[in-house]
């Protein structure tokens, strides 16, 4: 049996009764230097990562952010031997654990997430043109192909990096003024994205000015949230 | 443009796993994930991103065959 950490709060808010955690243990309140952690036994060290586990994870994050104030919510995966090795850990990373909770204090994370990139049809068709047009005198053989089909991913890949930066600056001109801090355009599993910090207190304007900046690139997005701070509460 | 309608949960539950395993404070020395792991909830997820799309052409049939009846 091992501890397993969620999420780091500055107040001793009790956890909602009930509140499970991964595998449907029972999370608790751990207090450690000041700080109360939130986290539940595990049977197995190390949690292997499945899509419920990861629900289960964010689900607790979010029950302390409903809780009242901004927690820090840890990475997934994050183990301990018992209670006294995580609040070891936690009273190791003091200073910059507080400092973390006050640059995320009453703020909670949105997400930008592109869905669909500015005229696609266009690029793949010019490229595809390319693709068929046959060099004279003979053919282009498999290995031709096979790198131009990599050169039109690494070209849509950089052409999605570029698309989901302009559309960040054009959120931060438009909503400067509800904008904490933002952090550069990402991609991962497929999925690019921008995440912003905004004030839990102007989350209805601050939603409103981003989602009615969205359209004014050309460019799908979505915008999800309110999330516990995960992009703004970085390693410790 | 948030919450658990069936258009947007493929796009809601990629990012749950990015933000998730990608990012949040690391306190622990080690963070417990392996490459294999990351292999298996990429797994996980292509089976529930392809049970969603299912789910969502079944939905589109649905209302397909009622709107022609």
């Amino acid at each position: 049996m091992a501890t397993y950490l969620y999420c780091i709060r500055n107040d001793p808010h009790a956890v909602p009764a009930a509140l499970t955690g991964i595998d449907g243990l029972p999370v608790r309140g751990l207090y450690a230097s000041g700080l109360t952690a939130w986290v539940s036994d595990v049977e197995d060290s190390p949690v292997r990562p499945t899509v419920e586990r990861a629900r289960a994870h964010d689900a607790v994050c979010a029950a302390a952010l409903a809780a009242g104030e901004t927690p820090l919510p840890v990475r997934f995966g994050q183990t301990f031997t018992d209670d006294a090795a995580a609040a070891g850990a936690i009273a190791a990373r003091l200073p910059a654990l507080r400092e973390r909770l006050g640059r995320v204090a009453g703020c909670v994370e949105l997400r930008v997430v592109v869905t669909r990139g500015r005229e696609p049809s266009d690029r793949a068709n010019a490229l595809a043109g390319e693709d068929a047009a046959t060099p004279a005198g003979g053919t282009r053989g498999r290995g031709t192909a096979f790198l131009r089909r990599l050169a039109q991913q690494g070209r849509a890949e950089l052409a999605r990096e570029v698309e989901c930066e302009e559309l960040r600056h054009a959120v931060r001109a438009a909503a400067a003024g509800y904008i904490v801090e933002q952090q550069r355009c990402e991609a991962a599993r497929g999925v690019s994205y921008f995440p912003v910090l905004v004030r839990k207190s102007e989350l209805g304007t601050s939603r409103a000015v981003i989602a009615a900046s969205l359209p004014s690139q050309g460019i799908e997005a979505a915008l999800l949230g309110p999330f516990p701070p995960y992009s703004f509460a970085g390693d410790v | 443009m948030s919450g658990e309608s069936i258009d947007n949960a493929p796009l809601e539950l990629a990012d749950l796993i990015n933000r998730v395993l990608d990012k949040g404070a690391v306190i622990a020395g080690s963070v417990t994930i392996s490459v294999a792991d990351i292999d298996l909830i990429q797994l996980d997820l292509t089976i529930v991103l392809t049970a969603i799309e299912t789910a969502r052409r079944n939905e589109q049939r649905r209302r397909a065959l009622e709107a022609a009846e």
